[in-house]
């Protein structure tokens, strides 16, 4: 009998130091709610297909780091995601997505059509106006500048300003930039079809004129030169961006493009999603501040887009009607699904327009134009 | 909540991103100026000419009748196999006048925009 006694007893030992007593100690609820919450995001990336390369690392990242007495936390020191957690909290990760991102960029459009430049940069003015609506809510100015980034649109930039400027709030603002990034195509065509008239819908731009390759060449150096002298904190971003852009346009550095675009990106996009996900700990996430920052993330992204359709409204006055507003919208990064949805919603005006190379010129010029924004309020803030 | 610093956060930053990305189209079309003057250099003093002889061929052939109006980039080779098409169709010993030859203003060839349709098919 003795035996089955010190069975028992150990059964008992067992089952309350296991994970699945922890959440009936305390606080341990919140655990369940934020596995919940990994399982609701992994349904998304994996049945809904938002974004799953990034959403899926993430969503098990939040998975693992809310496993109890696992110690799997990015802030669990010793850890597996502590140490891959590095990459994120000495802001390496960021810059190596932009390089890869750049390979795989082609910029002609925006040089065939520099003008585009300035729909890049009119669609970064949300990220102004959510910082003082963060300001206002009583969020500090560093974490006010990190939320409105996320308006940005642009998820390496989100991470990278948010690691330097309030990484305690790096799980709640990924996640928005990152959601809402792959709700661009929810959220931006109610706004796009309030602001502008059917007949401005339906302009059909002239064909873009062809790009030389030289200029390809030079655009990514020039770039790199202008952006990096004025805003100097904007340069590791930037500077990744264009040498990833360099290896894919000069054409001798092939295998170069090819790693950075692929193998390269792909190792950074699981280290950066497993570790921005093990950021968001029940005891961090669950807050009203996090309800706060992703109210304001939809407000930084609606204002980005309809400043960049109203910018777009003035260039088509301007020009006497030669530019769809539309393309303004792809101002905010979200490469290329916000120029995909200036496409669709052309296209439903006007079956027979096609804005997306039109629309790619303002897409890419905002990711510059985000990185710019970056570069500035990590210079003012930090 | 210090509206020096939010304001001064707003201007600064509106302002200068908009600054680099004007620097930027400046740059970019300085650049494209000076590549069309080099490649336009080379090429530019060809083109008119190959089209004026195309012009001055177009009348010569047929220099009996008015003036055959020919939309400018359409080649010589072109306007004489849409003239052998008509006259094939019309038959030779019919009376034809072609007047004018201009391009089709249909947005695109229907291949062309079967291509177009899939290649930009947004979702």
């Amino acid at each position: 009998m003795e035996v089955f006694a010190t069975f028992w007893d150990s059964l008992q030992t067992m089952a309350a130091t296991s994970g699945f007593a922890q959440f009936f100690v305390g606080d341990g609820w919140k655990y369940a709610v934020m596995i919940g919450i990994a399982c609701v995001l992994l349904y998304l990336a994996i049945v809904k297909k938002f974004e799953p390369l990034l959403l899926l690392p993430i969503a098990f990242g939040i998975l693992l780091a809310n496993l109890p007495l696992a110690a799997l936390g990015a802030h669990d020191e010793g850890g597996l995601l502590y140490y891959l957690y590095f990459g994120v909290k000495n802001v390496i990760y960021p810059p190596l997505i932009f390089l890869g991102v750049g390979a795989m960029t082609d910029f002609g459009p925006l040089i065939a059509n520099p003008k585009s430049f300035l729909l890049g940069a009119a669609a970064q003015v949300g990220i102004f106006l959510t910082f003082l609506g963060a300001l206002l809510i009583g969020f500090t100015p560093a974490e006010a500048g990190a939320i409105g980034i996320i308006g940005g649109a642009d998820g390496p930039t989100a991470i990278y300003v948010t690691s330097k400027l309030a990484s305690h709030l790096l799980g709640p603002i990924a996640i928005a930039a990152y959601s809402y990034m792959a709700l661009v195509p929810i959220i931006q065509p109610p706004i796009m079809k309030l602001l502008t008239t059917k007949k401005e819908r339906m302009v059909v731009m002239e064909q873009l004129r062809p790009v030389s390759k030289t200029e390809k060449i030079l655009f990514p150096i020039l770039v790199t030169l202008v952006v990096s002298l004025m805003v100097p904190m904007a340069a590791p971003l930037l500077g990744m961006l264009m040498l990833g852009n360099l290896f894919r346009e000069s054409g001798v550095c092939q295998r170069l493009s090819s790693t950075a675009q692929n193998e390269l990106m792909n190792i950074v996009t699981i280290f950066l999603g497993i570790s921005v996900g093990s950021t968001a700990s029940a005891d961090t996430f669950l807050n009203l501040q996090t309800l706060g920052i992703i109210v304001l993330g939809l407000v930084a992204f609606s204002v980005g887009t309809g400043c960049g359709v109203l910018f777009g409204k003035i260039m088509y006055k301007v020009t006497g009607g030669k530019v769809n507003p539309l393309i303004g919208s792809a101002g905010v990064s979200a490469v290329p699904m916000a120029a995909r949805v200036s496409q669709k919603v052309g296209q439903e005006a006007n079956p027979g327009n096609f804005l997306l190379m039109h629309a790619m010129g303002p897409n890419v010029a905002g990711v510059i134009g985000s990185a710019v924004a970056a570069g500035v309020l990590l210079s003012i803030l930090s | 909540m210090d509206w020096n610093l939010a304001l001064s956060v707003i201007l600064s930053g509106i302002v200068i991103v908009f600054l680099a990305l004007v620097i930027l189209i400046a740059a970019v079309l300085i650049v494209g100026k000076i590549m069309t003057s080099i490649q336009g250099g080379d090429k530019k003093p060809k083109a008119p000419k190959t089209e004026k002889k195309a012009e001055e061929a177009k009348p010569a052939a047929s220099a009996p009748q008015a003036a055959m109006k020919v939309e400018r980039g359409i080649p010589g080779e072109v306007v004489a196999a849409i003239s052998a098409a008509v006259a094939s169709i019309m038959g030779s010993s019919s009376n034809f006048t072609i007047r004018s030859v201009k391009r089709a203003r249909e947005a695109r060839p229907v291949w062309s925009l079967a291509g177009m349709m899939k290649n930009t098919k947004p979702f």
